[in-house]
């Protein structure tokens, strides 16, 4: 596939196992891949094949058990965990199927709660979030436990802790796994909106409802993860 | 703005799980007050004894016998027979002699300790005459009827040198004011011979042991007897020849103890022994409890709070940041439980001063101990957990969530 645009992420010959009693498990085989900048990339693929692994590599939360991997251009092998803790910090926006949010702080602390390691103060950082919530249009609730919101509410709040420093690569896994349909359609727009401002978003979903959202589709299967036409998905 | 976030992540983690949170508080809380408590008897014994070797005097020991009540036979009693014999027999030195009385019966507030007292008093204790004199031998010979008062008892009872007090319907005249800052530690006999507390008033020993002008006999009982060498020298000399002279068959008695700087060191590390042995023992299992129970609520936030961790690091803390968070919430913990426990023992200790059968001391220590044992408590106690926070791989800990 060419490209016109930077490829903001680069995997070549990435494979990733884990030890297991019988031996070493290969989730992901020789991997390589392009995403560029700016697209919407779905990974879909059944449960338990490398998915979330992909995604995890991504993020640089976990490292390859062999190959490289390019992030914006940088070797992200030769960087420490200082070096991909700063890539992770001010780069990369992650939003989890559960949410992931702090249930006993209100909506705005969580969304503030992205800035937590960053060397930003404290009233910027909550102007920024504030401005993340009017986006997802949840300025009404900042106040409120997150745990009082609903599923679609929860899951825009995370998108917002996720935007509030605005990333360059932004991975999604399974966003609408709990949501209804109303609910992940209003996520999913949210996500399209981001898209449309720029940002390259990675999404892992075994939905196929969600392609028509997205520019590009990757299918996981024994390892491997090809590239396939936002048509022609079946899983 | 990541101070304040790691004190807001403190508190708001330590919120989120309030019954541990406050078990271990409590455990520790209690701990640390027994520590300050312990400390305090500690300090006030080390005090007392302090006190007592300075009171004694330099170059003084003392004889002082049992209650009439713990002895056998009546004849054995120490008598100013017995002072007057060592008086005469030891050159070199200095004797003299005191009878605690009744001070209830005799008339004086509460707190205040009459003493019986011969006129070498001043030279043997290091008591000081401020004002007025000391008793002469014509004062003892003459029973006469005149009293040296405490500075402190002077301003407790508006006394004064050329004043008169009364005693057993007897009128005695203040003839001297003496300067006695010898604390109200004491818990027995024997120290109070030594440090019989500040509010004295002294008079003729002859005077009172009928409170009346007959003569006084000198087999009158006396509770101790105080002897100052004249050199610097070492005392061993002159308290064997004291011995010696104390064996003599008329002279005998039973029930006597030698109180000396060495014999109050020794009571002091016996005192300090058991002290250590009863209270360090509780205080220790306490900590160890509540050190436990705070390992066992972190370990459990670091299982429940697995997501929270992968967020974390997925929003870029370190290994380093999550363990530094687990032990700052360990730390949180200690040190607010040793401030509770500590103030509130000080408090305690403070409003129950009066009624404590034990010497006390509140100094710096007291704070200091306890603070630096909760920052330890805290460190060693968390970092087992914090370790195992810290490890935790955020690819596995997203996996979690």
């Amino acid at each position: 596939m060419t490209n016109s645009r930077p490829v903001i992420l680069k995997m070549e010959n990435v494979s990733k196992s884990f030890p297991t009693p019988r031996g070493p498990a290969l989730v992901l085989n020789s991997l390589n891949l392009s995403i560029f900048q700016g697209e919407f990339v779905a990974i879909m693929g059944p449960s338990g094949s490398g998915k979330t692994t992909f995604l995890n590599l991504a993020a640089l939360l976990d490292r390859p058990t062999s190959g490289t991997i390019d992030f914006a251009g940088q070797d992200v092998s030769l960087l420490g965990e200082s070096g991909m803790n700063m890539i992770r910090k001010h780069r990369i926006g992650m939003v989890f199927q559960r949410f992931c949010l702090l249930s006993h702080r209100t909506v705005l602390e969580n969304v503030v709660f992205r800035f937590r390691y960053l060397d930003v103060p404290r009233s910027r950082a909550m102007s920024l979030a504030r401005e993340a919530l009017k986006e997802m249009s949840l300025t009404p609730h900042a106040d409120q436990p997150a745990r009082l919101l609903s599923g679609g509410e929860m899951q825009r709040t995370a998108i917002a802790r996720a935007v509030a420093v605005p990333p360059d690569l932004l991975l999604v896994d399974e966003p609408t796994g709990n949501l209804d349909r109303d609910s992940a359609h209003g996520v999913m727009e949210c996500f399209q909106n981001l898209n449309r401002r720029g940002i390259t978003i990675l999404l892992a979903t075994h939905n196929p409802a969600l392609l028509k959202y997205c520019n590009r589709c990757l299918t996981c299967r024994d390892g491997t993860v090809v590239e396939t036409p936002l048509t022609g998905v079946s899983l | 703005m990541s101070r304040m976030a790691l004190i807001h992540d403190i508190v708001e983690s330590t919120r989120a799980q309030p019954a541990r949170a406050g078990l271990s508080f409590a455990s520790l809380s209690i701990g640390m007050a027994a520590l300050v408590s312990l400390m305090a008897i500690l300090g006030g014994v080390r005090q007392k004894t302090r006190l007592m070797i300075g009171e004694l005097g330099v170059n003084v020991f003392g004889l002082v016998q049992q209650p009439a009540s713990q002895l056998r036979a009546a004849h054995t009693l120490l008598s100013r027979r017995h002072a007057d014999y060592l008086a005469a027999n030891l050159p070199n030195a200095v004797v003299t002699g005191f009878r605690l009385e009744d001070s209830k019966s005799a008339g004086l507030p509460d707190g205040a300790v009459l003493i019986a007292c011969d006129e070498t008093l001043f030279k043997v204790r290091p008591w000081k005459i401020v004002q007025g004199r000391p008793f002469d031998a014509a004062d003892i010979r003459d029973q006469t009827r005149c009293a040296i008062v405490s500075t402190a008892l002077s301003q407790a009872m508006n006394l004064s040198v050329g004043h008169d007090i009364s005693l057993h319907n007897m009128t005695f005249r203040v003839v001297g004011l003496a300067e006695i800052d010898a604390g109200s530690l004491e818990t027995g006999d024997t120290q109070r011979m030594i440090t019989p507390g500040n509010l004295l008033l002294l008079v003729p020993w002859s005077v009172p042991a009928s409170w009346s002008t007959e003569p006084i006999p000198a087999t009158t009982r006396i509770d101790s007897i105080f002897i100052k060498g004249s050199t610097p020298a070492p005392l061993d000399a002159l308290m064997h020849r004291t011995e010696t002279l104390m064996l003599q068959p008329d002279y005998a008695v039973e029930g006597l103890s030698w109180v000396t700087p060495q014999s109050l060191v020794h009571h002091l590390m016996q005192y300090q022994r058991r002290i250590m042995l009863a209270g360090g023992s509780i205080i220790l299992l306490c900590l160890i409890l509540g050190g436990l129970t705070l390992t066992s609520l972190l370990l459990t936030g670091v299982q429940t709070r697995v997501p929270e961790i992968g967020l974390r690091r997925a929003l870029g803390a370190s290994p380093a940041d999550i363990g530094t968070l687990f032990m700052c919430e360990a730390l949180l913990i200690t040190l607010s439980a040793t401030l509770v426990g500590t103030g509130g023992a000080w408090i305690l200790l403070k409003l129950t001063l009066a009624w404590l059968p034990l010497p006390v001391q509140l100094g710096p220590a007291v704070i200091i101990i306890p603070l630096l044992s909760g920052i330890i408590l805290g460190v060693v106690f968390s970092y087992w957990p914090a370790r195992a926070a810290a490890r935790i791989s955020p690819s596995e800990a997203l996996r979690n969530e």
